[in-house]
């Protein structure tokens, strides 16, 4: 005997089709979710590892650029002090006193001060430079040569010349014109040195700003990535929740089934 | 479709005596299949308010590096300050030592190397120095919220901005005191806000408007400067500028407790979303547990009545 499907069986088995699919569907949704995740997660590491040399770029010039500019801040008033004490004034009476009576014990003293100074002027600026240098990572080691090199070596040669200059004088230290090409020459160096100090800021105003931006970008990744994973927790959920309601549906079907043949046994036996 | 077909199918081979036990069994089934979607349903609730909480906790993180960062800055900026005024306050005290050790006691020494050229030097750093101002002062600005969270004493708060807006005059005042003995090389400095570049001009290095010439005099030569500056007017330029420098210090010492406070709400409150996060899911487990108990014993209720109906069906 052949018996039709009836019509709520029929809707328990469309159920469970459609619940079938929506779980498969909800499956595959999760696996597109998990390379999200994954894409946005090697997204996060580089610019993670990125943020940390940007970062590494910003403070380096940050303290470089300070660093310089102490270098003059110091270096300058030392300068003034020993020139001026040694034959620079707007007195020549006082200039005189000092020549008459101190001239040999002022002449040793300040040129002893002088020659320590320039000394330690040139390995400080080496020291600041080099200590900059050294705490950039290798990549940015080069765009750091390229960009300051040329400065940094007309400074240094700047430095050694002015020692020069002054050994010059020292031969001859009653020499005026001597004195004041040498002073000249400080005031340039100085100038120079604030220059460069000028341009790593500069660099660092570019460099804090591209920090800046992958900050935000990873900001912007790390709300992200919360996001694609709660998406991919409730997929899974919706997943799970799928497969249970067709399981529920093949249940009752199977109660339903059991339901007719009990009926028809029932309806058999009255016959 | 047939429904035979699909008798195949299922391969069911039910025995009319054993129906009771089937209709348990599926029962059962049925059950179990109700609480998983009820649980299910729960865990979807508490996921939701879970993924809330953790997208406060990934704001709560990124403003925790930003303050991280900023303390960093100032701690830096704290540090230079320190090694700024301790040299500012080292080379008077050079300067004094030398100028003391001359016998002419009119030396001009005694006035312009002590005092001008100290603030000469500090000038050259004015426009940075502005420009910091006016990021801590906004650094202050955005810090209102911790005053609404009474983290911060308003008055703390206002004294700080207070100091800051006096601040900034008062370095203004100095450099207009100074600015006419003095010469001022700018370049072009060029910064970028929001993508947007602005360029100005920015001072990198101060002269004295001096001339320096060469003298011979009785057998020897000098350098002698010439000048209209009248570098006594220094001195009190040179402690305007150090309390300057002093009140600057202590407006970034300020600061940087204002910022640890901060740091240490952020730290609080992540502690606290942990500790929500963690309350849900207890609460989660609990509900799923309480509704199976329910479920049973209606559960119970029903299968009990069904099979005594089933009974009294086939009696």
């Amino acid at each position: 005997m052949k018996k039709r499907i009836n019509k709520i069986s029929l809707v328990y088995l469309v159920l469970i089709a459609l619940f079938t699919i929506s779980s498969f569907v909800f499956d595959q949704l999760v696996i597109h979710q998990e390379d999200k995740i994954n894409n946005l997660q090697s997204r996060y590491t580089t610019n993670e590892s990125n943020l940390h040399g940007k970062n590494n770029v910003c403070m380096t010039y940050i303290s470089i650029a300070n660093k310089l500019a102490n270098v003059i801040y110091s270096s300058s008033i030392r300068f003034e002090i020993y020139t001026n004490l040694s034959n620079i004034s707007n007195d020549e009476e006082y200039l005189s006193s000092i020549r008459k009576t101190n001239k040999k014990l002022y002449q040793a003293y300040y040129n002893a001060n002088f020659s320590y100074f320039l000394n330690e002027l040139d390995y400080r600026y080496i020291h600041v430079l080099l200590n900059g240098e050294l705490n950039l990572e290798k990549k940015y080691q080069k765009s750091f040569t390229e960009k300051f090199s040329k400065q940094y070596n007309d400074i240094g040669n700047s430095i050694k010349s002015l020692i020069n200059e002054y050994s010059n004088f020292q031969k001859n230290p009653t020499n005026g014109n001597l004195l004041l090409n040498f002073y000249n020459n400080a005031q340039i160096l100085f100038k120079d040195i604030s220059l460069l100090s000028f341009n790593f800021s500069q660099e660092q105003e570019y460099a804090c700003h591209e920090r800046d931006i992958l900050q935000n970008n990873i900001a912007y990744i790390l709300t992200d990535l919360t996001n694609q994973n709660s998406y991919k927790n409730f997929f899974i959920l919706f997943s799970v929740i799928s497969q249970i309601f067709s399981l529920l549906f093949l249940t009752l079907l199977f109660k339903k089934i059991i339901a007719e043949i009990k009926t028809r046994k029932v309806k058999k036996l009255k016959l | 479709m047939k429904y035979t077909l699909l008798k195949n199918l299922l391969n069911l081979n039910l025995i009319p005596n054993r129906i009771k036990k089937y209709l348990l069994i599926l029962n059962i089934c049925l059950f179990m299949s109700i609480f998983a979607l009820i649980s299910s349903s729960i865990s979807i609730y508490y996921q939701q308010l879970i993924s809330k909480i953790n997208q406060q906790k990934i704001e709560i993180k990124t403003n925790k590096n930003l303050t991280n960062s900023i303390i960093f800055s100032v701690n830096k900026y704290e540090d230079l300050f320190n090694t700024i005024l301790a040299a500012f306050r080292y080379d008077r005290n050079f300067a004094d030592l030398i100028a003391d050790n001359t016998v002419y006691e009119n030396s001009p020494s005694r006035s312009r190397e002590r005092f001008f050229i100290n603030v000469k030097n500090f000038l050259m750093s004015k426009d940075g120095l502005e420009e910091d101002i006016d990021s801590f002062a906004i650094i202050i600005k955005d810090l209102r919220h911790l005053e609404e969270n009474k983290i911060l004493a308003k008055e703390d708060l206002d004294k700080i901005l207070d100091l800051q807006i006096s601040l900034k005059k008062r370095i203004n005042n100095i450099y207009l005191s100074a600015k006419n003995d003095l010469i001022f090389y700018s370049k072009d400095f060029v910064e970028i806000d929001e993508d947007i570049k602005k360029t100005k001009k920015v001072i990198y290095f101060a002269e004295a408007k001096e001339t320096i010439s060469v003298t011979q005099k009785e057998k020897s030569t000098f350098l002698v400067r010439t000048s209209n500056i009248d570098y006594n007017r220094y001195l009190e330029l040179w402690r305007a500028t150090e309390n300057w420098l002093q009140d600057y210090q202590i407006s970034l010492l300020y600061i940087n407790k204002i910022l640890i406070d901060l740091h240490a709400f952020l730290d609080a409150t992540e502690t606290e979303f942990a500790k929500n996060i963690s309350t849900l899911s207890n609460q989660s487990s609990t509900a799923i547990v309480f509704a199976f108990i329910l479920q049973l014993v209606v559960f119970m209720f029903i299968n009990f009545f069904e099979i005594s109906t089933h009974k009294k069906g086939t009696l």
